[in-house]
């Protein structure tokens, strides 16, 4: 493996209050490496914007050392050549454009006087381009959607061109639209520029799909790390989050098979998916074996249902759904 | 472009001011007059030169000044409303005027425009460095900006109390004063004003980059590699010392500070303090001079107070543009 962006050793990150040290993190000894996407996770209140802060050296650290290693320009090692940052800061107030908003992220680069080179400005031409903002250049700041404005921002901190981005929630208050756009935008850039991408979220589904490793928060100031599917099968995940109906082993949300009906689902591929899920939504226990009720269902979306001598044909899954209920609960049982 | 208008406003204004007064000059012989020429009535020529053109001067300089102040207040706490006066700086100087004409000491038998000048500047400075003090210790400005108003408030009470106190003479000397003066300067007196509002623009125009910076918020400006605490205590600096020099010498003007940059946003819509700082400047001497025309306006030997018009005419006018553009942009 190359070489670490970033390091800490025995890092301790919160906050300094008159009573003493608030430490949320102890005895970090952490790595980010060129090119990966990792995503920091943990429940909300578990300190991961601390953690970022520190990292991004905007906090001091209350312990340990962290090593940014540059390559940026001019060797400097100082942190606007060595960290980009997205926070959670609102900046909705000033008067500017997209486009002036993604030349701040020269400023590490330029003098009092803010002369921008050629190289500067094609810089900033690229952060646009690479972030599909090129129809936005001259839109207003607070004009833009809340996805936008996101983007707007990554654009800014790729426009630092630092080796290490440092992003606190940047997929929150979005729709889910937005928030696959924009991992799938910070996957690339992490890969295509060799940067290390480091992003604050609670976001589980979004987290387990596009990240290369996870850092968790974990329940004793430690931060566990791993690959995603690791983490899952490990069961870290159920330890910190407390998930409740949840199995993620499985991907999905548990359902108690409440109507004591069993139902065969006979079928592949997506149609057969979701009636399953449908299903199960609705308190059916399924089975792969056959059963009283036999649901056929084939991929040109039309639903065989047998009971017994009975067959019907619908055609939705809402009307399937009906048609279960008209059959009612016959093996209900008291007990 | 906008500049060109402002420069051209500006121009035409100070040949207005220069025309308008107790006894009305044409234009024409104004500019006959500032250029060295011989103008139809001798008399014209010194009313122009001796009394008119210091005053014009007096109202560019300190609305310059106040407008660049302001502007710089409003990004340095990110707060739309904030400007010179809220910071306490013109409290801190009303509070060291007053101590000086209302205790009735014996400076007071004659306060000269010099010692009135020199009180004020301490007074603001006091204040300055009061508000460092906590600029060290908050981080946050809108804490600071609370601790000014309420720098502000107690140097207020002290005034009534001192005014309560004292004698009725003194109250009108006082009372004058605070009322702004923009027609008593010599020309000593400009040449140091001039000498300030270079110094603050300059200080003001290389502080550029930490002031757009600032707009994105504290954390965003140092993840930049702006250094917070430096160009914090410059930016004071600058500030303090535009608006100082006003105040020393043409007692409290209200309202230009707050008011002048968001005209000047009206009419460029930018962040840019590249672009915005000259805009201020000339902005805040348009808007002084309008003032000063308009104080002359009713008939009569007496002129209006400027600090009475400043607020009469540019109320409704900040009123109007908040109507207009909604919310009240940085």
């Amino acid at each position: 493996m190359s070489s670490p962006v970033l390091s800490t050793i025995d890092l301790a990150a919160g906050y300094r209050t008159k009573k003493g040290d608030n430490a949320l993190f102890r005895d970090l000894n952490l790595a980010l490496y060129p090119g990966e996407l990792i995503c920091l996770m943990g429940p909300n209140g578990s300190g991961k914007s601390t953690l970022i802060r520190t990292l991004a050296g905007l906090q001091k650290p209350l312990a340990g050392t962290i090593n940014r290693y540059p390559m940026g320009h001019n060797g400097d090692n100082s942190i606007p050549f060595s960290v980009s940052v997205v926070l959670t800061d609102r900046i909705t107030s000033a008067n500017l454009t997209v486009a002036e908003l993604i030349t701040f992220g020269r400023y590490p680069y330029v003098d009092w006087s803010l002369r921008m080179t050629e190289k500067d400005r094609s810089i900033v031409e690229s952060s646009l381009r690479d972030l599909n903002l090129e129809s936005l250049r001259d839109r207003k700041i607070y004009e833009l959607s809340d996805g936008q404005m996101q983007m707007a921002m990554i654009a800014r901190a790729l426009a630092q061109d630092t080796r290490l981005m440092l992003l606190d929630e940047p997929t929150a208050h979005l729709d889910l639209n937005n928030r696959v756009e924009i991992m799938t935008k910070l996957r690339q850039i992490a890969h295509k520029s060799q940067k290390a991408i480091l992003l604050a979220t609670h976001e589980l589904d979004l987290a387990l799909q596009s990240t290369d490793r996870i850092w968790l928060a974990g329940d004793h100031h430690d931060v566990i790390v791993g690959v995603p599917e690791d983490l899952v099968l490990s069961g870290a995940f159920d330890n910190i989050f407390r998930l409740k109906g949840f199995d993620l082993k499985s991907g999905k949300m548990q359902h108690k098979a409440w109507r004591d009906t069993v139902v065969s689902v006979i079928g592949e591929g997506p149609v057969s998916l979701w009636t399953r899920n449908a299903l199960e939504r609705n308190g059916y226990a399924i089975t792969n074996e056959s059963a009283d009720i036999e649901v056929f269902a084939d991929s040109e979306l039309r639903w065989r249902i047998r009971k017994g001598e009975q067959e019907h044909v619908v055609s939705s899954i809402g009307e399937m759904l009906q048609l279960l209920q008209t059959f009612g609960e016959p093996s209900r049982k008291i007990v | 472009m906008p500049r060109l208008i402002l420069a051209f406003s500006l121009l035409a204004l100070t040949v207005i001011d220069l025309s308008y007064g107790s006894v009305s000059i044409p234009p024409g012989e104004v500019l006959r007059a500032l250029f060295g020429g011989s103008t139809t009535d001798p008399v014209w020529k010194d009313i122009v030169m001796d009394f008119r053109l210091a005053k014009s001067l007096t109202c560019i300089l300190a609305g310059a000044a106040l407008g660049v102040a302001g502007l710089q207040m409003q990004t340095l706490f990110r707060n739309p409303l904030a400007g010179p006066d809220v910071l306490g700086l013109t409290s801190g100087a009303s509070l060291a005027v007053s101590l000086l004409i209302l205790r009735g000491s014996s400076l007071a038998d004659l306060p000269g425009p010099w010692s009135v000048a020199v009180v004020a500047s301490i007074g603001c400075t006091a204040v300055f460095l009061v508000v460092l003090l906590f600029a060290r210790r908050l981080r946050d400005p809108a804490s600071l900006l609370i601790v000014g108003l309420m720098i502000g408030a107690l140097a207020s009470s002290i005034v009534s109390v001192l005014q309560f106190r004292s004698r009725s003479d003194d109250l009108q000397i006082y009372f004058i004063w605070t009322f702004g003066n923009v027609s008593s300067l010599n020309w000593p007196e400009i040449g140091v004003l001039a000498w300030i509002l270079v110094a603050g623009l300059v200080l003001a125009l290389t502080l550029s980059k930490p002031l757009n910076a600032w707009m994105l918020g504290d954390n965003y400006a140092q993840s930049l590699g702006i250094r917070l605490q430096r160009s914090r205590v410059l930016i004071i600096l600058s500030a303090s010392l535009l608006t100082g020099g006003v105040t020393a010498f043409c007692g409290p003007i209200a309202f230009v500070g707050l008011a002048v940059p968001h005209l000047a946003r009206l009419l460029t819509p930018t962040s840019d303090h590249r672009v915005m700082l000259p805009n201020v400047a000339l902005g805040g001497g348009i808007l002084l001079l309008l003032c000063d025309i308009l104080s002359q306006l009713p008939p009569g030997p007496e002129i209006l107070p400027v600090n009475a018009i400043t607020a009469l005419f540019g109320a409704p006018v900040v009123i109007w543009v908040v109507i207009r553009s909604k919310m009240i942009r940085l």
